[in-house]
């Protein structure tokens, strides 16, 4: 039996997909939302629901074996686990935003305000540029920080752009792009070998 | 709560059952060590931080609790690991001894972990060193010896993991630049990055292929031979395989994996290296390896081996609490005017090998010695001198009550 550890959302659902086509239908969990755990006898799987910043500290620790986790969680901090498959879901990018009419000028204080819940990649980022920035973790509704003032610029994912064009923002520096890995418990990947390795075999042939 | 009894982040006590739980994980292992020859020896806790980077590089760098020494301004650090303080005093202060060297070490040692991450700062090392051998049978022996004191505690259905960073390091001459990214791909097991990286460089295209075929090998035994086909690796191979068999001989009981690509442990290790992993536990159990250059980088150049294990980390997966962790006896006197005889008692039975606890303030007389409440403190009974002419034994398990005319009586037949 092996656990995964994954979040609900637009990821979840294209995971569902994809391991359908390995033969593995978690359809399930999709019916019911209040559930937390969803154990898969015939699969021998059991699937942990879990925040998606939560994914690698459940899989790090043990609680889970494996995990389905974007990139950008996984740029953020530094976490001692395999990461041996790009599923290729979940595509999206890791970018810069500004409002429409922002010119990159250095602002009266000498630092630039960056509004951000990735204050890591954010910082590292600006500093790799040489540009003094000042970063402000959020936790959601990011867009809307330099419409009101709070900061010059966003750091942000960004699927289709919809959301930023609603916000009169515009991309002005694409960070990465962004898909869904599949990370894997150190000890795990030892002494569950088989079993995970044959998983992440079938999912690397359907991706 | 005051904020007094709040400690620091990665610090924390141990209570009297886990206190006694963890030193017998590390008095069983120490028992093991010795008897296979290892002796013990004590570093301190504390050096000159340039000397701590001399043996362990900058692998640790920001992980060092550093401190400036208030007598005379030296930058000093808790010690982040005990090995490089072992390769110092074996080239200071051992070189005249007959080697090989076998030492071991049980003690604490302090690493900074980023603040949140809920690890533990202090870790509880117990460990061996092989100094002077650089041959198969010496790793054999340090990974035997690891695995057998991990035995010994109860610890079953061990997995060997076991590298060799020579290919690794043979791999990496040709890399150039792109060595750091590489090796973070590798450590990640990250196929794909690494073929990213490689595609774009310009690193020659037998040497290409290596690295593709090195990130695949990982696994059971049949890995080594998939590895042995590459003409560079084959020495290392055959080291490897020359080990699993000496370990057969020991009738070493656990499951052996390999992995040519991970990183395992500290940048001073230079050949075969190993974890020790458990199911039950989400970080290796132990740790080790060859580092031969490792003593030299204080001024004597002799290979060594050794391997450090994580005590906690033993104590979180072995559950079988310890009983006798109580006492043997309470010794109460009804008056002080007994207290003599009390006390002749008490050493008495101390000196037979009993726990005994002497109740001069009659502090478990409260209530009644007799009661349940401090029979249930004792393994075997509650004794109360109640007069010159009766003692009287209250038995733990049964509540039974015997009577004694004197100490001697008591002596002979009651206990």
């Amino acid at each position: 039996m092996i656990t995964i550890a994954m979040s609900r959302g637009r990821l979840f659902e294209e995971a569902v997909v994809l391991f359908n086509k390995a033969d593995i239908d978690l359809s399930k969990v999709l019916d019911d939302t209040r559930k937390l755990i969803f154990e898969f006898e015939e699969y021998q799987l059991k699937i942990l629901i879990v925040r998606p910043t939560d994914v690698p500290t459940y899989v790090e620790y043990g609680a889970a074996d494996c995990g389905i986790v974007g990139k950008d969680t996984m740029m953020e901090e530094n976490y001692n686990l395999y990461e041996p498959l790009d599923l290729g879901i979940g595509k999206c990018k890791l970018i810069v935003a500004a409002p429409n009419d922002f010119k990159m000028e250095i602002s009266p204080s000498g630092t630039l305000k960056v509004a951000t819940k990735y204050p890591k990649i954010a910082n590292n980022f600006y500093r790799q540029k040489g540009i003094r920035a000042e970063i402000m973790k959020l936790y959601g509704s990011i867009e809307l920080a330099p419409i009101v003032g709070l900061s010059d610029v966003i750091v942000d994912l960004t699927a289709t752009g919809e959301t930023l064009k609603e916000n009169k923002l515009k991309i002005i520096d694409k960070i990465a792009d962004i898909t869904a890995r599949f990370i894997v418990n150190k000890v795990s990947m030892k002494v569950k070998s088989e079993e995970v390795r044959g998983l992440i075999n079938k999912l690397k042939k359907v991706r | 709560m005051n904020g007094y009894s709040i400690l620091p982040q990665g610090v924390k006590d141990f209570g009297p059952q886990k206190a006694e739980d963890l030193k017998r994980v590390e008095d069983g292992l120490l028992e093991e060590f010795s008897r296979w020859g290892y002796k013990r020896v004590i570093t301190p806790l504390f050096e000159y931080v340039d000397s701590i980077y001399l043996g362990l590089g900058h692998d640790l760098k920001n992980k060092l609790m550093k401190f400036v020494d208030p007598s005379t301004g030296e930058i000093v650090a808790l010690r982040p690991d005990i090995t490089p303080q072992i390769g110092r005093i074996v080239a200071t202060q051992l070189r005249d001894y007959d080697y090989p060297l076998r030492l071991c070490y049980c003690g604490r040692v302090v690493r900074f972990e980023e603040k949140g991450n809920g690890k533990e700062r202090e870790v509880f090392q117990s460990g061996c060193e092989l100094i002077g051998l650089k041959s198969e049978e010496a790793d054999a022996e340090i990974i035997a010896l690891a695995i057998k004191s991990l035995n010994k505690l109860g610890l079953k259905n061990l997995v060997l993991d076991l590298g060799h960073t020579g290919i690794l390091k043979s791999i990496m001459k040709s890399a150039g630049d792109l060595k750091d990214d590489l090796i973070s791909a590798l450590k990640k097991k990250d196929q794909e990055e690494v073929k990213r990286i490689i595609g774009k460089s310009k690193i020659d295209k037998d040497i290409k292929k290596v690295v593709l075929s090195l990130s695949e090998f990982y696994g059971d035994k049949s890995v080594l031979e998939r590895a042995k086909k590459i003409k560079q690796f084959s020495p290392y191979v055959n080291e490897l395989e020359n080990i699993i068999s000496i370990l057969e001989e020991y009738q070493v009981d656990c499951q052996v994996s390999i992995d040519l690509v991970d990183i395992k442990g500290f940048n001073y290790y230079t050949g075969v290296n190993f974890e020790i992993i458990s199911e039950k536990a989400s970080s290796p159990l132990l740790t080790g390896g060859r580092y031969d250059s490792l003593v030299a980088s204080y001024g004597y150049d002799v290979p060594a081996t050794g391997f450090a294990i994580d005590a906690e980390a033993i104590l979180a997966i072995t559950k079988n609490h310890i009983e006798d962790n109580q006492v043997h006896f309470i010794i109460i006197p009804k008056t002080l005017r007994y207290r003599k005889e009390a006390i002749r008692l008490t050493e008495w039975l101390r000196s037979s090998g009993f726990k005994v606890i002497l109740d001069l303030n009659k502090s478990f007389a409260n209530g009644g010695a007799a009661s349940k409440g401090s029979r249930s403190l004792t393994t075997y009974g509650v004794i109360i001198l109640e007069s010159s002419t009766k003692i009287k034994l209250i038995e733990s398990r049964s509540g039974v009550k015997r009577e004694f005319s004197n100490l001697e009586e008591l002596l002979k037949g009651g206990i």
